[in-house]
């Protein structure tokens, strides 16, 4: 189960962040553009910035 | 599991779609921000005015179009108010019955009658979207697209499941940069698992996009052919009645929504007796929905209207999912470095497949998973 635990925690944010930036306005947009970023974060963070 | 299955599902699924998906990341990113080339690029705006400055009729909006350009029938009126205030779009074309790419845009100051430009060029982003969309071939490039599409999301499923035995024994993150082989199957695992959700959905809602022309072929065969029948025996029009009074009733008839575009008497997305007017909500939502106002072109009399049904609804709420466009520039950004992440998933996938080929896949997995960092 520890393989999984990362990849669906972000698989989550990321779907949130996806329902959430469709469904709501305003200070929702942000919210969601941060979830959404966060993956993005993770994967430049291990893949190029952590040697 | 059945390794060697899924391996191979996830290897030819990669390998048919790889190269399209290639194309569609690279033309997908300028398409991204297309809003904001369009402002910088000069895109024509309606000149500053007093703010209470009124419309003028739409009748009116559409005689200046024609008498500009007379060899030619407005097929549509669109307004965008939130991007170009004050401009109506009308889209005209040698006749009613042209095909759907043979349109010519006439934009007109809807407050003079002015004509502000012809923004008919097919420059840079037009030749994006078609090798986006199309590749130039209609709706057989649209629909092989969209397949590309489904083995995309067969390629990321089967992905998903072979992460776990490439990962059983390394931690999350872990990219082993001594042999430049491993340094990229880590990455490509790494980067590939933390953008699956965001790659799945805009895989799939691009597939979805792809089946606009049937969805709308079967939705005037449904809905449309049930709200017209009354007029299945009707003579054909000899005039058509005035477009701002089919653009009053439906505001009247549909209070609370926003007129999107006006569809012609006789074009595709209307009847040969009716000016169908498509308005959007005001919610998050609702304002990427469309529901049709059929008002009858002679009268002016509502004849229908109704919410869209499932199948357009869907394909509507997919294309924001898809294009990005629903929150503002920063999300904009955000979907531009997923697009760049799948580059790189998409280029290693293929670096390690030309790399590995001749050895058996079981050496590789061993290989794979017992190089520690």
């Amino acid at each position: 189960m520890k393989i999984w635990f990362w990849p669906i925690v972000l698989g989550l944010l990321s779907a949130a962040a996806l329902l959430v930036g469709l469904l709501f306005d305003n200070a929702w947009d942000e919210v969601a553009t941060l979830m959404l970023a966060l993956p993005v974060g993770v994967a430049l963070w291990f893949g190029w910035y952590r040697r | 599991m059945n390794f060697r299955l899924w391996s191979l599902i996830h290897k030819w699924s990669s390998l048919i779609c790889t190269l399209f998906l290639l194309l569609l990341c690279l033309t997908g990113l300028p398409l991204i921000f297309h809003e904001e080339i369009e402002h910088l690029s000069g895109e024509v705006e309606a000149p500053a005015m007093p703010a209470d400055t009124p419309e003028l009729s739409m009748d009116r909006i559409v005689a200046a179009a024609q008498a500009h350009r007379p060899d030619k029938v407005v097929r549509y009126l669109i307004w965008d108010a939130h991007e170009h205030p004050h401009v109506t779009l009308a889209n005209m074309a040698g006749s009613m019955s042209a095909p759907p790419d043979d349109y010519w845009f006439v934009a007109v100051d809807s407050r003079t009658g002015a004509v502000l430009d012809e923004p008919n060029e097919r420059g840079f982003m037009y030749l994006m979207l078609k090798l986006h969309t199309d590749l130039f071939v209609g709706l057989p490039g649209l629909l092989f697209m969209g397949f590309m599409g489904l083995l995309f999301a067969l390629a990321i499923v089967s992905g998903v499941v072979l992460y776990h035995p490439f990962m059983r024994k390394l931690d999350f993150g872990t990219v082993r940069r001594r042999r430049t082989r491993l340094q990229w199957l880590d990455l490509h695992n790494l980067i590939g698992i933390v953008t699956v959700v965001w790659a799945l959905v805009v895989g799939l809602t691009g597939s979805l996009n792809t089946l606009v022309m049937p969805l709308l072929g079967i939705w005037q065969g449904d809905q449309m052919a049930q709200m017209i029948a009354p007029y299945r025996n009707a003579p054909p029009l000899e005039t058509t009645g005035s477009v701002q009074t089919a653009l009053d009733t439906a505001r009247h008839s549909v209070p609370d929504m926003e007129v999107r575009f006006v569809a012609f008497p006789g074009s595709l997305m209307s009847s040969p007796h009716h000016y169908t007017v498509f308005m959007r909500g005001n919610t998050p939502v609702t304002s990427r929905l469309l529901r049709p106002a059929l008002i009858d072109a002679q009268t002016g009399e509502l004849t229908d209207s109704r919410d869209m049904p499932w199948y357009m609804q869907a394909l509507l709420i997919s294309q924001p999912l898809h294009f990005g466009d629903y929150s503002g520039l920063p999300l904009k950004i955000v979907w531009a470095l997923l697009d760049l992440l799948t580059i790189v998933v998409l280029s290693s996938g293929l670096y390690l497949w030309l790399k590995k080929r001749g050895k058996r896949r079981e050496e590789l997995l061993d290989e794979a998973t017992e190089a520690q960092a």
